[in-house]
């Protein structure tokens, strides 16, 4: 075409280094460029997180001082609950020790190791939700392990590890599926991100109600069992439906979470991130 | 100098993608900052600016994000032939119309790329447009309009973005 004709040469050597980036980038020969880059953005990546956001909380708040309000009264009422719930465990937990003792059994486990690590990026292209922390293979991080919240909640895994960044594709990523399971009815299924970032829950033929909990059910392996995930806030269709649509409310807002725990005591049994 | 403020600027735009950005979605939809840069940097510092800024931009992006450099190159490449283009069209448009068009256009382009690369299983919806196009698009069109405003108002002069007669290194 006449009119790109002195742009020809520069769209093509474009389109030239676009096919060797892609090369590079498949065999991995970009990555210690990569985390050469990230060590040297990380500074000025928290620099700008810490500027903008008090601004986007406060600009947040006041878009929903009317939901804010709502779940404010929502969470008193749970918080009741679940201290009612907890001194009621506590006893229970206690007649378990005793029972325990005096069976001679002792219990297995330990609390699994975590790291803690700051987001310092979020990528929010289309279809995309992953987010980039402060720590990387030097603190034990490895591809595949579980990252949580600071309160628990799951938030994703690892896809990506440099010396000392990693990347976590969090579970509202449309690329990301979860095994999970209700608490109440026990209903299994898989969990996936959602086009605007939130999370759908997919069954076939199972009893499911608005206000479930979700936790991970560790099937495949990919996740430890019973981190808790979110709660069901819409069901439609019946449970004669083939597919229903099952909408989740995520227990922490993954947007805002500043600070993450890595599971590294956690090693997949099998790494499918893009599903089957 | 001039070399150093387009560095400084690029590098912004990227840091800004992967941290401000995020912060004031529009339901799925973000501001493409880079691109924006790519649009003001080729309508106001020429189309050298844009041809050298393209890559480094898709590069540094591609690494901040950790997606590929390669399919950002190709998200952001139509920018300059589009633009120009618009320019040679002789269509009855401003500076600022042809300077919004390209990034509309551009914006359209980058963000199906970019969800296509992702959603190839789930297919394109009608949600894509809704959630994530025309939101995205809304952004960038509401953004380069004041930054055009601005940088009109203290004396920077629009550019085209023709390359001259002479080759590469004839632009200036």
């Amino acid at each position: 075409m006449v009119i790109f004709s002195r742009y020809t040469w520069w769209i093509g050597a474009m389109v030239g280094l676009a096919l060797l980036l892609t090369l590079f980038s498949a065999v991995g020969i970009l990555t210690p460029f990569q985390g050469v880059f990230l060590r040297v953005a990380s500074p000025f990546e928290n620099a700008l997180s810490a500027v903008f956001d008090p601004v986007a909380s406060f600009l947040s708040d006041i878009g929903n001082v009317n939901d804010l309000r709502n779940e404010n009264a929502r969470l008193r009422l749970e918080n009741e609950q679940l201290q009612n719930k907890v001194t009621s465990l506590q006893e229970e937990s206690q007649q378990v020790a005793e029972l325990q003792a005096a069976l001679g059994v002792q219990q297995s486990g330990g609390a699994a190791k975590k790291v803690a690590a700051n987001v310092v990026a979020h990528d929010t292209s289309p279809g995309v939700d992953v987010i980039s922390i402060d720590k990387g293979s030097g603190s034990g991080i490895q591809v595949g392990m579980t990252v949580l919240s600071s309160g628990g909640t799951l938030m994703g895994t690892v896809t990506k590890v440099t010396g000392a960044n990693a990347f976590v594709r969090l579970v509202t990523d449309t690329r990301s599926k979860v095994n999970a399971r209700t608490l109440e009815t026990q209903a299994s299924g898989v969990i996936e991100g959602t086009l605007n970032r939130g999370l759908s829950f997919g069954l076939s033929q199972q009893e499911v109600n608005v206000g479930d909990t979700l936790v991970t059910s560790g099937l495949g392996g990919n996740y430890p069992p019973d981190i808790p995930i979110g709660k069901v806030s819409a069901v439609s269709g019946t449970p004669q439906d083939l597919f229903r649509t099952v909408t989740v409310e995520p227990t922490v807002r993954l947007s805002t979470v500043r600070t993450v725990l890595v599971n590294t005591s956690f090693i997949p049994q099998s790494i499918n991130l893009e599903g089957s | 100098m001039k070399t150093a403020l387009f560095i400084v600027l690029g590098a912004l735009a990227v840091f800004a993608q992967v941290t401000v950005a995020p912060r004031f979605p529009l339901w799925a939809a973000t501001p493409d900052f880079p691109l924006l840069f790519l649009v003001l940097a080729a309508a106001f510092g020429g189309p050298f600016s844009a041809m050298v800024a393209t890559p480094i931009v898709a590069i540094c992006l591609g690494f901040a994000s950790d997606r590929a450099p390669g399919l950002l190159l190709i998200a952001y490449l139509p920018l300059l032939p589009l633009g120009l283009l618009i320019e040679q069209a002789e269509l009855p448009l401003t500076h600022f119309f042809r300077t919004l068009t390209a990034c509309i256009a551009t914006g359209i382009w980058l963000r199906l790329l970019l969800a296509g690369a992702v959603l190839v299983q789930a297919g394109f919806t009608f949600s894509l447009l809704t959630k994530v196009i025309m939101p995205g698009i809304f952004l960038d069109f509401a953004l380069l309009a004041v930054v055009y405003l601005v940088l009109r108002l203290i004396g920077l002069s629009g550019r085209s973005l023709t390359l001259p007669r002479g080759g590469f290194l004839a632009h200036e």
